[in-house]
């Protein structure tokens, strides 16, 4: 306790050297590193109170550190990728080093700091195989546009954007899939590879098409133009600090959704692999932006 | 300096009244400069220990010891906003103007870390021009020729009449980080259309600035 | 010489120690001491995350298990769908999925977002589109309210900022189209939502 008590002198007492003394030491022992809440008033710190940056408001007080990242790529002109059937590694879709969040020294998140992650990224899923969907509704065959909209009705495949980390060292050779993210390459048997639903916390899906209705028929439109944007937010449970040097983002397709025994009766998104087969077909991302806040939760 | 007594008082000294003064003077002087290193170094400040902040109601920003928050948003079918092809400052197809209702203005007074992000559900109306054209969006920072498009946002036109109809309704999402000195500043979004007009029909503008 | 007695005089060089006097300095600056110490009190610069009690400017809560309620994750009619909502079970209209109580809040501004992953089956048979909307309420009043999206995949995303003045409850809620009579199959998969996460940031100083 840091209050200064001792009691008022009144006419008649004593004025002794220790006694007078004992009225200065009193405060002298109560603010030696003592002020505390018994001290202060309501409101005493306002802003000033505060260490201020004078560029920025990073002062690890609440926030600690972003990032931002854009590829520079705009709307066209941006990499394609191909799927597949077979498992095997995503293609990083960040254009190397256009907007990966790197922290050469690297970027402590302590325990209970949050990692808020926000990425966006422009698709156009231009290199569709329409002999592979299947024709329904009555649509006439012939026509370009013809669909190509399957009576299984969940016949459109989708692409699958998600965040890696590295959280080993600057030399960025060691990516893993962020904390309640799966790798979509799990063997589901005959089911495909794929993950779990409940493993997408860091996954944006793209469409690699979308049915349409046009003069009472339903057709497949080719999916450009299409801007995607997705949240990732993470708070160390883990009790000890959890150092970032780098985040990036991967792609990989095609995927279905699938819930049978394979998967364990659990929804998840797998590499269909019976026919048709869904390897060849491309998606071309252009523009990505990648951001992320490293900031206190109390 | 933290605090020490001028004056050791020993038995048989005089008391002078200067002395006596001159410690409560010093003390009156130390309250009002006192070191941080008096201070005790322990989570003891919690929220009551802090100046209230501000609310603009007419933003919907409260202005914080930490920073100033808020944001702008609309709900379904309670009122909506706009981009359109024509202006009558349009010279040009690719002219971007604000969008109304998107906007924040603030005045900073310490250097902060803006953290803006937006999302609107937006269609593009047909326009009968037999064309599908279509309406994005991007943020502006300041004033509108310092745009920025790196979470550009694209509606297309949903005309039914063409065989390109799209019916793509999915919501444009977008955001934008960078620190900022002290100054009045705005952020908000700006739109380009093709197409004669297309309807923000629910939105929300969100502003993070970090002080602290 | 004999010991000297606080007294009533005045404060005199050499005279006798006034105890009224003594006190009106000394008693007002204790009082300042002891909670009274404001902010012209301290230099400047000198808070840091040491001083700082947990939650003393905000708090922060995060729900990263949001998806389509258990209830309503029923087999569709084929093992290449999801396990999802079905009109068998659900008739139209807005669905309470998700819902949680924010406590140890106080006057400020609330910050939300809410980041998914949806599915939905856009023609069954019929021509005419199905989607989903979202709604997040706060103390029950809406603070996002959508229109549907009308994709057969999207990644939803949404964020609201209001001011509170204490303790809330924060649902969300879905809504798809309903079903078309005699048309839409009562079993088969219409509408799936996964892989959610509602970030809430509460601002208080």
């Amino acid at each position: 306790m840091s209050r200064v008590d001792n009691t008022s002198p009144k006419a008649g007492d004593a004025v002794t050297a220790a006694g007078l003394n004992e009225k200065f030491t009193d405060i002298q022992t109560a603010t030696t590193a003592g002020l505390d809440e018994a001290n202060f008033r309501s409101e005493a710190l306002d802003y000033t109170k505060f260490p201020v940056n004078n560029a920025h408001g990073k002062t690890g007080i609440v926030l600690r550190d972003w990032k931002y990242a854009n590829n520079g790529v705009g709307t066209s002109g941006g990499a394609t990728y191909t799927s597949t059937t077979i498992a095997g590694a995503p293609a990083e879709l960040s254009h190397g080093a256009g907007s990966r969040l790197v922290w050469p020294l690297g970027q402590e998140l302590a325990a209970n700091d949050m990692l808020r992650a926000h990425f966006w990224l422009w698709a156009d899923a231009v290199g569709i195989d329409e002999s592979k969907y299947k024709v329904a509704y009555g649509n006439a065959s012939g026509n370009p546009y013809a669909a190509l909209v399957g009576i299984d009705e969940t016949d459109i495949p989708v692409w699958v954007a998600w965040l890696q980390w590295d959280i080993t060292s600057n030399a960025l050779a060691n990516w893993t899939e962020v904390p309640g993210q799966g790798d979509f390459d799990s063997n589901f048997s005959s089911a495909g590879n794929g993950s779990y639903c409940d493993e997408m916390l860091a996954t944006a899906v793209i469409p690699h098409g979308s049915r349409y209705a046009f003069s009472g028929q339903t057709y497949l439109l080719k999916h450009t133009d299409l801007p995607v944007r997705r949240s990732y937010n993470y708070v160390n449970d883990t009790g000890s600090p959890i150092t970032i040097y780098g985040l990036r983002l991967v792609i990989n397709g095609l995927f279905h959704p699938v819930c049978s025994s394979f998967t364990s009766n659990k929804n998840a998104l797998t590499k269909k692999i019976s026919a048709p087969t869904w390897d060849g077909e491309t998606i071309e991302i252009n523009g990505v932006t990648l951001g992320a806040l490293v900031q206190r939760t109390t | 300096m933290p605090y020490t007594p001028l004056k050791t008082w020993a038995d048989g000294d005089v008391i002078l009244s200067a002395d006596v003064q001159a410690e409560l003077d010093y003390v009156r002087d130390y309250v009002r400069q006192m070191p941080a290193t008096d201070i005790e170094a322990s989570a003891w400040a919690n929220s009551k220990h802090v100046m209230r902040g501000n609310y603009d109601p007419v933003q919907n920003v409260a202005d914080l010891v930490s920073g100033q928050f808020g944001g702008q948003g609309v709900l379904f079918g309670t009122d909506f906003s706009y981009i359109t092809a024509y202006n009558t400052l349009r010279v040009g197809s690719t002219v971007w103007e604000h969008v109304p209702l998107t906007s924040l203005t603030l005045e900073i007074r310490r250097p902060v870390t803006l953290f803006f992000q937006w999302w609107a559900q937006f269609a593009g109306y047909p326009d009968g021009s037999g064309s599908t054209g279509y309406g994005d969006l991007a943020l502006f920072r300041s004033n509108k020729s310092l745009r920025n498009t790196d979470c550009r946002c694209r509606a297309p036109e949903e005309d039914r009449t063409v065989l390109t109809y799209r019916e793509n309704r999915h919501v444009g999402s977008g955001f934008f980080i960078e620190d900022q000195g002290v100054g009045t500043y705005s952020l908000g979004l700006v739109g380009q259309a093709t197409c004669s007009k297309v309807q923000l029909y629910s939105f929300g503008v969100s502003l993070e600035a970090f002080a602290l | 010489m004999p010991a000297a007695k606080f007294s009533e005089a005045q404060t005199v060089n050499q005279g006798l120690v006034d105890a009224r006097g003594f006190n009106a300095n000394y008693d007002p600056l204790k009082g300042v001491l002891n909670g009274g110490l404001d902010r012209t009190s301290t230099e400047d610069g000198w808070v840091s995350r040491t001083h700082l009690a947990p939650n003393a400017l905000h708090k922060v809560v995060l729900d990263t298990s949001v998806e389509l309620s258990t209830g309503l994750q029923n087999s569709g009619t084929s093992a290449f769908r999801f396990d999802c909502l079905r009109y068998e079970d659900y008739g139209g209209g807005w669905y309470a999925n998700t819902s949680f109580n924010v406590s140890g809040l106080r006057e400020g501004m609330l910050h939300l977002e809410f980041s998914g992953l949806a599915w939905c089956n856009k023609f069954y048979t019929d021509a005419n589109p199905k989607g989903f909307g979202i709604r997040v309420l706060w103390n029950g009043i809406a603070v996002v309210h959508t229109g549907r999206w009308y994709t057969e995949w999207s990644t939803p995303y949404v964020s609201a900022d209001f001011p509170i003045t204490g303790d809330g409850t924060l649902s969300l809620e879905f809504e798809f189209s309903p079903p078309a009579p005699g048309t839409d199959s009562s079993t088969s998969p219409q509408f799936h939502l996964w892989g959610g996460h509602i970030l809430v940031v509460a601002r208080f100083r």
